[in-house]
């Protein structure tokens, strides 16, 4: 009798099985697509002031630098333009002298008593990447970490 | 031995060899067709784990044509909080676009109030937040999670990084593709 309750036949698992070996491949795939993303953190305009509260030493302010990525090239300046020497290289082609920029500041933090934070301006037109490019320059070298703080400027 | 015991000992083994061949006989009837239920347990299992790591990344960010972040060797993950998005064509708070972009210029007709939308926007996550932590969810820290594509001119993003300074926002935390 069709219809009929009487045999105990199994469920066809075939199709269901090809569905889920068509998902497992797919979620597979797009895994190795996905990008990985990380966050760097950047501190809010007036955070890189002079040191104060507690661990400063207001008789001897740190000095503080700002990078300044121009379309030029890269300068870095001083709060006091008498004790740190302000510097700057021109980009060769496309490309911006982190190298250069990392050696300088590399020279100037054992040389000086600086903040830990650093002040970080463009021209107007400097794309992201070129931004973020120095920013990893500013943040460490082969040697070590440099300057923790970055404090994003106004655009020039 | 007699030749007696001799034929029946024979005879005995060949029964067993034919025992053995007429159950091997049956077994192969028996199983037919493959046992698919431990290879389903198995592909739902691995099925189960695959969608529940895809889902559960804080770093879900979708990367496209009009959305491709700089890459950075920035090596912290990523702690999920309100977040600005600044594409070639919008800017949006929370996935939800607030100012349309054109050209890396934010359209408007007075510039001197094109970034109010995003001053709102963000101020009105601001208080929701806040309304949160006063009931006990988790309390505002004033850090904004900003992800634009690497073409973006500083321009804009030290505009954009100046609102939400403006709307209470104190610490911004760039997203960046892992430079590997």
């Amino acid at each position: 009798m069709a219809g009929g309750g009487g045999g105990q036949e199994e469920l066809n698992l075939v199709p269901y099985l090809d569905i889920m070996v068509n998902l497992i491949m797919f979620l597979i795939t797009i895994t190795a697509y996905i990008v990985e993303m990380r966050e760097t953190p950047v501190l809010a305009p007036g955070g890189g002031g002079p040191c104060q509260g507690e661990g400063c030493d207001d008789k001897k302010p740190k000095l503080t630098l700002t990078i300044a990525v121009i379309n030029q090239g890269i300068a870095v300046l001083s709060s006091d333009a008498s004790v740190v020497p302000a510097w700057q290289q021109d980009k060769v082609g496309d490309e911006y002298p982190v190298a250069a920029m990392q050696a300088k500041l590399r020279e100037y933090r054992n040389s000086y008593e600086l903040q830990d934070n650093v002040m970080l301006a463009a021209d107007k037109q400097i794309p992201y990447k070129v931004v973020m490019q120095v920013m990893d320059g500013i943040r460490g070298d082969s040697q070590g970490p440099l300057f923790a703080g970055i404090t994003f400027g106004q655009a020039r | 031995m007699s030749s007696e015991a001799q034929e029946e000992q024979e005879w005995s083994e060949d029964d067993e060899i034919l025992i053995v061949r007429k159950k091997r006989r049956g077994h192969k009837e028996l199983i037919e067709g493959l046992n698919l239920t431990a290879m389903m347990d198995m592909m739902t299992i691995i099925l189960v784990f695959l969608i529940k790591q895809y889902a559960s990344a804080p770093d879900n960010i979708q990367v496209n044509e009009v959305m491709m972040p700089p890459k950075s060797a920035a090596d912290a993950t990523i702690v999920p909080t309100i977040s600005i998005f600044i594409s070639k064509t919008d800017i949006m708070v929370e996935q939800k676009s607030v100012l349309k972009v054109e050209n890396w210029k934010i359209v408007g007709s007075d510039p001197t109030k094109a970034t109010q939308p995003l001053f709102e926007a963000l101020e009105m996550r601001r208080r929701i937040t806040e309304k949160i932590a006063e009931k006990g969810g988790t309390p505002f820290d004033g850090s904004v999670m900003l992800v634009a594509d690497e073409n973006t001119p500083y321009e804009l993003m030290a505009s954009v990084v100046q609102v939400a300074g403006k709307a209470g926002f104190s610490s911004y935390r760039m997203i960046v593709r892992l430079k590997k």
